[in-house]
């Protein structure tokens, strides 16, 4: 298998930037499992029946080390999720690299495999280079911060069990390779071709869901609200937010087909059909970006967490990851819509109509996401109130 | 520039020259189109026919030689220009639908009339008119991926014609079709062409593609090998599958040599030219009157002197006034 690797060697500077990317969020979500290791050594879980707490008095209870590992969680499946969308978005972006290696005679799990220990080695390099940084500050080799403020977090007084360490740290790389490996279908791994291309319409059932399933939902916020009754809003509120993130390819291609309405000129032709046609692609992260953060918001608030670095890192992590998994299926999309406009270019289309339907496309979605981002915090201050 | 194009050529190169990184592709083609007429390239693969193609429709420049459309320069425009003349004046299908997924297949046939200048309005009926004559109206609201592959077919046939081009331009039109298939969009495409006064220049390697053209082209490595008359070409092959055939087969050769001069009595009828039908006739009965009598003999090459290309310094010879296809330039 390894030897395939030095396929790595065809990288363009867009793939270099993802692997970074996967490779940064690996580093940073390695620090924060490290870190939760730190703390455990520094406070000893207690054994059951034992009074309590005794040697350190001013350490967090032994859950609130359990609480720091399921913290770590949010940050995990944000790597994972980039590296789904990275998975996924592969094989469309170079299809000569896929037909090659099918040439070459590669399986269709071959390269499924081949794809994931790409990813999963992107999320290794993060994962040791997370390490370095912990030993290096756990060492004082640098001394970044003086007086050992951070000596709690990162377990000096400690000897770091290895086995511990290890198992933490492969989770990050297997995490990432298997979600890399369930998003490859295999109908991507094939040679493309023009019938494949379908154009996925939205079924009944999902579109009165999609209609329903918010609309109840805030509802139901709003009158609990109104009778004070908390456990009900945050149920209402929450089953709100996730039908807004359901809705959320809906309305896209609602705007597509609204644009596209009784054969108007080219321009808004080929933007309406083209957000219809890429409604799930750009559909899906938005939601996952807006759900995430206005539920990270939401629970920040009821938990009474005090704004400080970890929130922060925690949060600008799972933003750059679901940025980054966005950006990868935009870049998706412009590929698959390259190759089907090619006909336009060869008709003599001009390239200002292009541009000029791209443009309104994009200003469309975005216009979207906004309205779709304020619905959602305006659900989420009602809950705040 | 510097010889002018006979008036009654609609599309008119002059030894084009065309490399893809290093490989040449054509190697001095000079090829006169007549306005209305149905003018087929054959060769095998990589003969140069879609680079000649792509160089006539002004897609790519040609590195060398000229092309002249309707009297004025096409070598000189520039990408803005060449554009506008493919989306206004041009037509094209290609070997694969190549339609645009996401729309259905009125709007696919529509487009091309919008990026003419057509008004909306126009455009919808130009789309829905063409969707009928190619009988693919009931599907006129499904997207290419709903469709089978000669529904495709015609749908791209439909768009290449709407916008109601001077010259379209075919190249392999029928390759991913069945046989029946191909039958339909070469008479829907030759009928077009005969009714809207369209240039048609087609692209192909099977022979029975090329039959309903008025004049083949012949490539190979880049150059026009035998630029013959489809008259000509037919009776060559009617001879040689006589030949093969030899003994056993002379029935069916003959067979063969008298179908091939009815049609191209026909085609030629269409073409106008009554007295060229009756030379025809008579050239083509001739032939299986021959056939007939010595079958054993060798195929004849129908090859004209002096027309293989590159034909800049080859001068026009008597026999190829009739069937011309390259040497208008001297």
């Amino acid at each position: 298998m390894f030897p395939y690797l030095r396929l790595a060697r065809g990288y363009r500077p867009v793939d270099l930037c993802r692997w970074l990317l996967t490779a940064v969020a690996s580093a940073a979500v390695a620090a924060l499992l490290l870190r939760a290791l730190g703390w455990a050594l520094t406070v000893p879980p207690v054994p059951i029946g034992h009074p309590g707490p005794g040697t350190h008095p001013a350490g967090p209870l032994p859950s609130a080390v359990a609480a720091r590992l399921l913290w770590c969680l949010p940050p995990l499946a944000g790597v994972g999720y980039l590296a789904a969308a990275w998975a996924r978005s592969a094989p469309l972006q170079q299809p000569e690299r896929v037909a090659g290696l099918l040439a070459a005679g590669f399986g269709q799990r071959r390269l499924r495999v081949l794809l994931a220990v790409e990813i999963a080695l992107a999320c290794v390099g993060g994962a040791v280079l997370g390490l370095l940084g912990f030993l290096v500050l756990r060492a004082h080799l640098l001394e970044l911060l003086p007086d050992g403020r951070l000596d709690p977090a990162l377990g000096a007084r400690n000897g770091l069990p290895i086995a511990g360490t290890a198992t933490l740290l492969s989770t990050v790389p297997l995490v990432g390779g298997l979600a890399a490996a369930a998003a490859v279908r295999p109908a991507l791994l094939r040679p493309p071709d023009e019938g494949d291309v379908t154009q996925r319409r939205p079924s009944v059932l999902y579109l009165v869901a999609a209609v329903l399933v918010p609309l109840f939902g805030t509802l139901v916020e709003l009158a609990a609200v109104r009778r004070g009754a908390t456990t009900t809003a945050l149920l209402g509120g929450a089953l709100a937010l996730v039908g807004l993130g359901l809705a959320m390819p809906a309305l896209l291609y609602a705007t597509g087909m609204a644009l596209a309405w009784r054969h108007p000129h080219p321009v808004r032709l080929l933007a309406g059909r083209g957000l219809q046609a890429g409604a799930w692609q750009l559909g899906t992260p938005i939601a996952v970006l807006i759900v995430s953060l206005t539920g990270g918001a939401v629970a920040a608030d009821r938990l009474g967490l005090s704004p400080g670095p970890l929130l922060t890192v925690e949060g600008a992590l799972i933003v750059l990851c679901v940025l980054g998994a966005l950006l990868t299926r935009m870049a998706e999309l412009s590929v698959s819509r390259r190759r089907s406009y090619a006909p336009l270019t060869r008709m003599g289309a001009p390239g200002a109509l292009l541009r000029q339907s791209a443009a309104l496309r994009g200003g469309m979605a975005t216009l979207v996401a906004l309205a779709a981002g304020g619905g959602a915090a305006a659900l989420a201050a009602a809950l705040s109130s | 520039m510097t010889v002018a194009p006979p008036d009654n050529d609609v599309l008119w190169a002059r030894a084009l020259v065309k490399a893809h990184q290093g490989t040449p592709a054509l190697r001095g083609v000079s090829l006169g189109v007549r306005e209305g007429e149905v003018l087929a390239v054959t060769g095998p693969r990589g003969s140069g026919k879609t680079t000649l193609l792509d160089c006539l429709s002004g897609l790519t420049s040609a590195d060398q030689g000229e092309i002249w459309f309707n009297s004025s320069p096409v070598h000189t425009l520039g990408r803005a220009a060449r554009e506008r003349l493919r989306r206004e004046r041009f037509g094209y299908v290609g070997p694969e639908p190549q339609l645009v997924p996401e729309l259905t297949a009125a709007e696919n046939v529509a487009l091309a009339p919008l990026l003419a200048g057509a008004t909306r309005k126009e455009a919808v009926v130009a789309a829905n008119e063409w969707l009928e004559r190619l009988d693919i109206a009931d599907q006129a609201r499904q997207r290419p991926a709903e469709l089978r592959q000669d529904q495709r077919q015609r749908v791209a046939v439909a768009r290449a014609l709407a916008h109601g081009p001077l010259v379209v331009f075919a190249d392999e039109p029928t390759a991913p079709l069945h046989r029946d298939a191909q039958d339909q969009v070469m008479r829907i495409l030759v009928a077009a062409s005969r009714s809207h006064r369209i240039t048609l220049v087609l692209a192909t390697n099977d022979p029975q593609v090329a039959d309903y053209a008025d004049r083949i082209a012949a490539m190979s490595d880049g150059r026009l090998a035998t630029p013959v008359g489809a008259r000509q070409a037919r009776e060559a092959r009617a001879l040689q599958s006589s030949s093969a055939q030899a003994p056993t087969g002379l029935a069916a050769a003959a067979q063969a040599a008298a179908r091939a001069a009815a049609r191209a009595a026909a085609v030629q009828a269409a073409a106008v030219e009554a007295a060229a039908v009756e030379a025809a006739a008579a050239e083509a009965a001739a032939a299986a009157a021959a056939v007939q009598a010595a079958s054993a003999q060798p195929p004849v090459e129908p090859v004209a002197p002096n027309t293989i290309a590159p034909p800049t310094t080859a001068p026009p010879t008597p026999e190829e006034d009739a069937d011309r296809c390259s040497p208008t330039s001297v």
